[in-house]
């Protein structure tokens, strides 16, 4: 993760992913594609709802942190190797939990997004890999939290 | 909105069948190419060489197509109004290019929201498998559903 190997990965690190922009046009197509509920498609359901408007789906705000975190973690890599670094296989996540959405996104928001790494460890089944926690959040220019969740990334060892 | 299925509507135990829905290398690339740019979902050779053994969707791609699918079963003839969270997602093992992806849905509870009026939680834990019966995802969490007597 961020090219690092498991042995580098410090505790307590924290990256600022830079910003996703949310569109009115991609807000309505993701929500088509992915979460086509009344509240999201259709106007007058949206104004009825919870938010009084329309938002962007909680899953939309997520990957919009995942495009921003493989984006820096590319630009990481790139920037190690262009220094003559080894750079480890990039692992897969077997998932996250404590997914929360406190507040909506809009079309026109642009989110901030970061992660910090919260913990490590070896992998006894999985021989030259470790687990690495992260806590990952994304907020409003105002500093409004979008969304946080805790989650797992398989990184390789050195060693 | 009468004709929408409400809080009172749902019980634990009640499971709706999801999908089947196949998943095209296409699909898997134009997903990836906006949100997850990693070699192992948007470029084939990198991907036959990678942990994950194939091209395989994102995990955010996959868990995308599991909510599409619980909208298609029930969620858009419910009168839900969104989630505030999840508590786990879990990415099992890969989906491959030619997946067909099914599943299930289990309601595990239904609650009046205690802040506000004419609202209700409901509980749920979701799975997508392939058809070799191996489950690839799975989902826990919550969506609001209006109630039908506030």
């Amino acid at each position: 993760m961020m090219g690092l190997f498991l042995e580098e990965i410090e505790i307590g690190r924290r990256f600022d992913l830079g910003t996703h922009h949310f569109t009115e046009e991609r807000i309505r197509s993701f929500s088509a594609q992915f979460a086509p509920v009344g509240f999201h498609v259709d106007e007058a359901a949206a104004h009825g709802g919870l938010f009084g408007e329309r938002v962007a789906a909680g899953w939309h705000i997520c990957c919009g942190w995942m495009a921003c975190f493989v984006e820096t973690n590319m630009r990481e890599r790139a920037r190690l190797a262009a220094e003559g670094e080894s750079l480890p296989e990039i692992g897969p996540s077997p998932g996250l939990c404590n997914l929360r959405w406190p507040s909506p996104v809009h079309a026109g928001d642009g989110i901030r997004y970061g992660v910090m790494f919260t913990g490590k460890r070896e992998l006894k089944s999985r021989p030259g890999w470790g687990m690495v926690s992260i806590d990952a959040d994304g907020r409003k220019s105002d500093g409004t939290t979008v969304m946080t969740f805790a989650g797992n990334v398989m990184v390789a060892r050195r060693g | 909105m009468s004709d929408l299925l409400h809080l009172e509507d749902f019980a634990a135990g009640q499971i709706f069948a999801l999908g089947p829905r196949s998943i095209t290398a296409n699909e898997i690339i134009a997903f990836a190419r906006e949100f997850d740019q990693q070699p192992f979902h948007v470029d084939e050779e990198a991907a036959r060489n990678s942990v994950l053994g194939g091209l395989a969707a994102s995990g955010w791609h996959t868990t995308c197509l599991l909510t599409r699918l619980m909208c298609d079963a029930v969620l858009t003839r419910s009168a839900v109004l969104g989630s505030s969270g999840m508590d786990e997602v879990r990415w099992l093992r890969p989906v491959l290019v030619g997946d067909v992806l099914s599943g299930e849905m289990h309601v595990t509870g239904t609650r009046p929201s205690g802040s506000k009026a004419g609202l209700g939680i409901l509980t749920f834990e979701s799975f997508l498998a392939g058809q070799d019966g191996e489950k690839r995802t799975e989902l826990k969490g919550m969506v609001f559903v209006r109630r039908r007597t506030p």
